[in-house]
């Protein structure tokens, strides 16, 4: 219940209320911590700082849940490339060195080969993440949700019993 | 900000601290427990641990650890302890405690319950202190027995064989079929070795510089070409051949090898059926072991004991870079990549602890005393840099010290560890020995010295014991009455003992080692054992011994004929190919040297007759 409380309000801040921004902040923050192995020092900070600005947190756990699994897809991707990173690219040796040696850094497990791939690709894929879900929420908002909701397959659908199931989470009242 | 998300941060905080808080004692004292019972292989149990965050200092009322050999007894249990762990490491989940102070250790104290582990399915195969164990104990259970039996034995020498499988035999048709094969493989790579063709090869070609007679400098050149070449190719045949000739001498150096064991095989047999007949030997060497076996291999092992935990829970090895990829590790864990640490603690290290203990007996004479000091303890040496040593000094009651030294240095390669004991006019008090029949059980010694060293380098062993006692005085388990002639002489030789001198060793690989015991009381008992057993026992021995020997015998003159005759005519294949490769290079090394004179002749000709023309010229 605790994930169809999250998804059904992401759907309800999609279609109107929340800022793009703070939506598409909260959406970009949950995929670095989804696509990343979660117990992890910065994943810990990232939270916390969703927790602490208005980013939407129901955008922050559905897209931990969504990109966990495509965490997992990509699981292989990550290794290789974690292991290129911290044991063949010779230049960075010394960095990863240094690293290893600080007191809290270590917290991070940048030394593991998964969390090195999967967090590099995260950065990179942020800023594209976060740009895409913003122009994504406001375009949604203003040419595909009225043409969605008017369209004669969305009203064949909204008759149906799979809908009318779909309205009631959708409506869903959760205390918070 | 969002102020509810403060609130439920700093709600989740104080839950967190306070679980933390309420658990950390309780998690660390079965961390702790697990952790002991790994090591030791039976129960740990640690009593009301509390551990202060804020001091970051642990303290505890009691640690019970009980004794893997006697599940209801402790190997030791402390009273309250209290230490210090530093703070910074703590953040790499490391253990360094500085100092120590464990006092009022009892050893061997009775447990309340069992503290024996659930039985869980091993499948390790026997380390070095297993086998090493094993082969002390089967050295000492091999130890002749005294009985009646000895004195009047008859032997049926037939029957013995007829039971007997004698294995020499068998096994030197063993080793001849594996000499043929050696021999066979020779003979095929010999009989394929292109360096017979080759050389025929280079027959004609050699006949043909040798038999030249070059008449002008360009001949010359043309010959001296010829045989450098062919100089080159013989060179290098030379070296195929070396190279076939070190291998072959190696595999026959095997096969011959095998000849040395055909004694071991046939003795073996001989002690096997002799030790089937009970007609073991009394010699010193196996009095020794009969006597003092037992009382001198089992401390060894206990101190091999603690040898083997050192080296299981403080390895040589460290890792700090990974060997290399993990190409498939398992979903969403990665592998972890290892990069050098500087200034780096290891991961566990009480660096210092003060130990103060006295074992537990209810005869006050006997409780002995431990007090001294261990220093580096730690999961890492090599991390650590410095080894692992202890003083320590114990004694009974109105009786100078034992001292107690150890040194385990993991820090290199090779695992070198010492335990050295000395003592000096120390009182023994009474020592118990091996239950055997006709021998005492006891000893009681007054005053005497000790010295054992106990040396394990890499899987290198030497212990060695040495002591002497006086007012030694032999304690039997039957009063002397109604005894037989074997007892009468038995307890004859011990009354008269009233100085002992043991000097007993343990040597050779670690995995089996070799147990010799001598003291004063061996030669005096074996040779009146040897005066009692009975002329039928010594003349079966001498029968076995010639039955063995003409079983064994012709096999042997064969397998030694087989070996030498094929040895030797494999080595003279190689030999005759080494000459012919020899004599060849070293006609064409002569015919080589002659055309280069030729040459250099011929030279000074031509320079003289330049000189005469610009002579005349001018």
């Amino acid at each position: 219940m605790f994930w169809l409380k999250f998804i059904s309000k992401f759907i309800k801040v999609l279609r109107a209320g929340e800022s793009p921004g703070l939506i598409a902040g909260g959406f970009t923050m949950g995929f670095v911590v989804g696509l990343t192995p979660f117990w992890t020092l910065q994943n810990i900070v990232i939270l916390i700082i969703a927790i602490l600005t208005k980013v939407n947190l129901s955008a922050v756990f559905f897209s931990i849940f969504l990109f966990s699994f495509v965490a997992y897809l990509f699981d292989p991707f990550f290794h290789n490339l974690g292991y290129f990173l911290l044991a063949q690219v010779e230049a960075l040796n010394g960095l990863w060195t240094a690293l290893y040696n600080m007191p809290i850094a270590p917290f991070t497990r940048f030394y593991n080969t998964i969390v090195a791939g999967s967090f590099l690709t995260a950065l990179i894929l942020v800023f594209p993440v976060y740009i895409l879900g913003k122009s994504g929420i406001v375009a949604y908002r203003k040419t595909l949700a009225p043409k969605v909701e008017n369209s004669k397959f969305i009203k064949a659908v909204k008759g149906s019993g799979l809908y009318k199931w779909y309205a009631r989470i959708r409506d869903m009242e959760w205390t918070s | 900000m969002r102020p509810k998300g403060m609130i439920a941060l700093l709600v989740i905080i104080m839950v967190f601290g306070a679980v933390f808080y309420l658990l950390s004692g309780k998690l660390i004292e079965r961390g702790l427990e697990k952790a002991g019972e790994s090591v030791v292989g039976a129960k740990v149990e640690i009593d009301n641990l509390k551990f202060n965050l804020a001091k970051l200092s642990i303290s505890l009322d009691r640690l019970q650890v009980t004794n893997p050999n006697d599940t209801w007894k402790n190997l030791f249990e402390t009273s309250r302890i209290s230490f210090d762990m530093e703070l910074a490491p703590l953040a790499r989940k490391k253990i360094i405690i500085n100092d120590i102070t464990i006092a009022g250790i009892r050893v061997g104290t009775k447990r309340d319950t069992d503290g024996a582990l659930p039985k869980t399915a091993s499948d390790a195969s026997p380390g070095w202190f297993e086998k090493a164990s094993e082969s002390l104990k089967q050295q000492v259970a091999e130890a002749p027995v005294l009985n009646l039996g000895i004195l009047k034995q008859k032997v049926n020498v037939d029957s013995l064989f007829a039971l007997f499988n004698i294995q020499s035999p068998e096994l030197m048709a063993s080793a001849r079929q594996d000499a043929d094969l050696t021999f066979k493989k020779w003979r095929t790579e010999l009989a394929g070795f292109n360096l017979k063709n080759d050389l025929a090869r280079m027959e004609t070609q050699i006949n043909e510089i040798k038999s030249s007679d070059p008449k002008n400098l360009k001949q010359m050149i043309a010959t001296l070409d010829k045989a450098k070449s062919a100089y080159n190719t013989l060179d290098k045949l030379k070296k195929d051949l070396d190279l076939k000739r070190k291998s072959a001498l190696a595999d026959l150096k095997k096969v011959t090898n095998i000849l040395k064991e055909v004694d071991s095989w046939i003795e073996n047999d001989f002690n096997a059926i002799k030790d089937k007949a009970n007609l073991r030997d009394f010699t010193p060497n196996n009095i020794g072991k009969m006597l003092f076996g037992e009382t001198i291999v089992l401390p060894a092992l206990g101190f091999l004991k603690y040898i083997d935990l050192g080296r299981k829970y403080m390895p040589i090895a460290q890792q700090f870079l990974a060997a290399g990829k993990v190409e498939s590790p398992p979903r969403m864990k990665g592998q972890d990549i290892r990069y050098p640490l500087e200034n780096a603690r290891p991961d566990f290290l009480m660096e210092h602890i003060l130990i103060s203990a006295a074992t537990n007996q209810q005869d006050t004479s006997q409780v002995m005393s431990v007090s001294g000091e261990v220093n580096g303890i730690t999961s890492q040496p090599r991390l650590y840099g410095n080894p692992l040593t202890f003083v320590l000094q114990a004694s009974l009651p109105k009786s100078k010290a034992y001292a107690i030294t150890g040194r385990f240095d993991h820090t290199n390669d090779v695992a070198e560890d010492r335990i050295e004991v000395k003592a000096s006019g120390v009182r023994f008090g009474k020592i118990d020995l091996p239950v055997r029949p006709y021998l005492p059980v006891k000893v009681d010694m007054n005053r005497g010295n000790l010295s054992a060293d106990l040396n394990l380098v890499g899987d290198d062993f030497a212990f060695n014991i040495n002591l002497t006692a006086s007012s030694v005085k032999f304690l039997f388990a039957n009063e002397a009455g109604n005894i037989d002639v074997i007892s009468k002489a038995t307890r004859s030789v011990f009354d008269s003992i009233d100085k002992l001198q043991i000097s007993a060793g343990i040597s050779g690989r670690i995995d089996n080692p070799k147990l010799n015991i001598r003291s004063n009381v061996d030669e005096i008992l074996a040779r009146r054992v040897q005066a009692l057993i009975g002329e039928s026992v010594r003349a079966a021995r001498t029968e076995i011994r010639n039955r063995v020997t003409s079983m064994t015998e012709s096999k042997k003159q064969a397998l030694s004929a087989f070996i030498n005759k094929n040895r030797q005519e494999i080595t003279g294949q190689l030999d005759q190919i080494q000459k012919d490769v020899d004599e060849k290079l070293a006609v064409i090394e002569e015919k080589r040297k002659k055309i280069e004179k030729k040459i250099e002749k011929e030279k000074k000709k031509g320079i003289n007759k330049l000189k005469d023309i610009f002579k005349r010229n001018d």
